[in-house]
């Protein structure tokens, strides 16, 4: 068995079992299925709306007009006022449409987007109506009201077709900086750690340095990524129960899967330069100061990724795009927001596995001195 | 140079700055052996260790390994116990041992096994789930010599390896070491115990300022190193009677009792005849210590 897996294996039993790693993911787990869970807690229910008089075929419409509205209403028949006026006030409706009379009877307030599902049928509606009394066939009524919605189309193909999409970019690679960055501070504290108990001096009469640096970051993101995953899952399952999922920003999706891979490598990038900087030092205290370089540097490459989201096309952007470290940011914000030749992707990528390989490269030598650096005396 | 070493250090240099540990030092360790090491504190002990497990380079001279210069993949079959005790406070007692046994290449089941058996050995089944923070200083070294052990290692590298523990724990220590040895595994350990080094060790190397002062088999170091001392015991003697003694006095144990050197010992016993009643008279061979503090002096 590789020494890489075995030490990748003992981060990931260890720190997996330590009660701060799993309070960890318990509260994170809670705080995303609680932020899944809030919109429909507030107003996320079905609504229970009656319909008085109008055409037949009035209930379909109203739930037709929801659902385009990502609404969810069950229609009801009341037989008349009264009876309605005493439906809402038991609160057994929430609303009730006097088609013929164009009112509608609410318990005080109401939910503008209702508003809006009801406002729509009952303009549409009243058309019909309008049309029929005029002598138009329900075939050609159907039609004529029969629209579709408009399409929202970007003029400059390079840039960020919405401010959504800009937010978006800009939400994905913040997400993307923190998770890459607890993780990297764990690989430096593990590390100093080995350095602090003086346990580095038997690893090293065991393996070689990097296969040491190399399984602590393997070992570390994987846990990540199962807390990653966990988190994902939570947050999914939670966004189907209560039927969000449809309201989340398009192009999420394929968002995320391109960030991915650029994730990956940043992380090994970043851990590798964590360590490295984790190998300077011997006491925990120090590892704070001693991480303020790498630190400035994230922070620095979020910057740039802020400027990217905002103007992909700009020179210096389609630079920094294949310059590591930066590249994991900017590259996916101009996959994200246009097409990228494939030689670009590539090269960005290649220089990105040369530089965490360097980077590993340097861990491993600061490391290997950390012996002379505890060792207390030559005798 | 005998040719049987399994293990030989060759003009071994290595210096820290200004300070010079190795000075070129020279010595082979025969098969199977315990090899002792001995040097006053920053002799160059540690060093030598940490140049044949690697973890340091020498700046000059060689390490052979039966017969061919020796190589990481050697290295992996060797046990250590750095003078630099470290364990993974947070791990529990047995899986610590069994992940170094892991990284030395054995299966997750073989390391498992090997654990428990070396906790067993040395006293300390009970304490398997145990995190190493929570033991004793000593367990924590038993502990220590379980990972250097627990691979099967053809060769052994211990750094003080009985220092910090009980009588009971240094017998059952020099036990397992001797087996090892007996095994045909070579043993090299330092300490500054040497009564302990003389009675467990085959051979001995003395150490002063990087370089190699004396080395061979303990009884061979007693007849050839240091002059032997004879001790001789005379009751009813006036007071200032070892004065009269030819020869050089080593020690004056008691009034009755003294330790001396002479070359002519027959010389030595008339003498004492002549100041009293002769109780003991008897050659004896210098003890380690004494060879010790001789030639580094």
């Amino acid at each position: 068995m590789n020494p890489v897996w075995s030490v990748a294996a003992r981060e990931i039993v260890t720190r997996g079992r330590s009660r701060s790693y799993l309070i960890g993911l318990a509260v994170s787990v809670l705080l995303v299925a609680a932020v899944a869970l809030l919109p429909s807690l507030f107003g996320g229910r079905t609504h229970q709306v009656g319909v008085v008089g109008g055409a037949a075929d009035l209930p379909e419409q109203l739930v037709a007009q929801a659902t385009a509205a990502e609404l969810r209403v069950t229609v009801m028949r009341v037989p008349d006022e009264p009876a309605a006026r005493a439906a809402v006030a038991d609160r057994e409706l929430t609303a009730v449409l006097l088609a013929d009379r164009g009112v509608v009877l609410t318990d005080g307030g109401i939910d503008p987007r209702l508003g809006q599902v009801l406002e729509a049928a009952h303009q549409r509606h009243r058309t019909a109506q309008a049309l029929q009394a005029a002598g138009l066939s329900p075939t050609v009524i159907e039609q004529a009201l029969t629209v579709s919605p408009l399409v929202y189309r970007p003029v400059h193909g390079d840039e960020t077709d919405t401010m959504a999409g800009f937010w978006l970019a800009l939400v994905v690679v913040l997400a993307m900086m923190m998770l890459i960055y607890l993780p990297a501070v764990y690989v430096a504290t593990g590390v100093v750690e080995e350095k602090s108990s003086r346990i580095v001096e038997l690893l090293l009469a065991t393996v070689r340095p990097w296969q040491l640096l190399a399984g602590k970051i393997i070992g570390i993101g994987l846990l990540g990524l199962f807390q990653l995953a966990v988190i994902a899952a939570t947050g999914l399952t939670a966004a189907r129960l209560t039927g969000v999922t449809a309201q989340l920003p398009p192009g999420l999706g394929s968002l995320v899967a391109s960030v991915f891979g650029w994730f990956l490598l940043g992380y090994a990038f970043f851990s590798a330069l964590a360590a490295a900087s984790g190998a300077l030092v011997s006491r925990q205290e120090d590892v704070n100061g001693v991480l303020t370089p790498m630190t400035a540097l994230m922070m620095v490459a979020y910057g740039v990724g802020f400027l990217a989201a905002y103007h992909p096309g700009a020179p210096l952007a389609r630079v920094l795009s294949v310059v590591p470290p930066f590249s994991v940011v900017v590259m996916p914000t101009r996959i994200a927001s246009g097409a990228v030749p494939a030689w670009q992707i590539s090269v960005a990528a290649g220089l990105m596995v040369v530089a965490v390989l360097v980077m590993v490269a340097v861990a491993a030598r600061i490391y290997q001195r950390a012996v002379l650096r505890t060792g207390a005396g030559c005798g | 140079m005998r040719g049987d070493g399994v293990l030989e250090a060759v003009e071994l240099r290595k210096r820290y700055g200004a300070t010079v540990a190795l000075d070129g030092l020279s010595l082979t360790v025969p098969p199977g052996s315990m090899y002792g090491l001995v040097g006053a504190n920053g002799a160059g002990k540690t060093t030598l260790m940490r140049l044949v497990m690697g973890v340091l380079a020498p700046d000059a001279g060689k390490l052979r390994w039966r017969g061919r210069p020796l190589r990481w993949a050697d290295r992996r079959r060797f046990g250590y116990m750095p003078e630099e005790r470290g364990l993974y406070a947070r791990m529990r007692a047995g899986e610590q041992i069994a992940y170094f046994a892991r990284l030395h290449g054995l299966s997750p089941v073989r390391a498992r096994r090997v654990a428990d058996h070396w906790l067993e050995r040395l006293g300390l089944a009970d304490r398997r789930n145990q995190l190493v923070e929570a033991l004793s200083l000593g367990n924590q070294q038993r502990v220590q010599l379980a990972v250097a052990l627990a691979h099967d290692p053809e060769l052994l590298v211990l750094d003080e390896p009985f220092s910090g523990l009980d009588p009971l724990a240094v017998d059952v220590l020099a036990q397992v070491l001797q087996e090892r040895a007996a095994a045909g595994v070579p043993v090299i350990f330092s300490s500054h115990q040497l009564e302990l080094v003389e009675r467990l060790c085959d051979e001995v190397a003395i150490i002063a300022n990087g370089r190699l002062v004396a080395a061979g088999e303990v009884a061979a170091l007693r007849q050839r190193e240091g002059r032997a001392a004879l001790r001789v015991v005379v009751a009813d003697a006036a007071p200032g009677w070892e004065a009269n003694l030819p020869g050089t006095l080593l020690e004056r144990v008691s009034d009755r009792e003294v330790r001396i050197a002479a070359a002519d010992d027959q010389a030595v016993l008339r003498a004492a005849a002549r100041a009293g009643r002769v109780l003991h008279f008897g050659v004896e061979r210098p003890s380690l210590a004494e060879i010790f503090r001789e030639v580094v002096a």
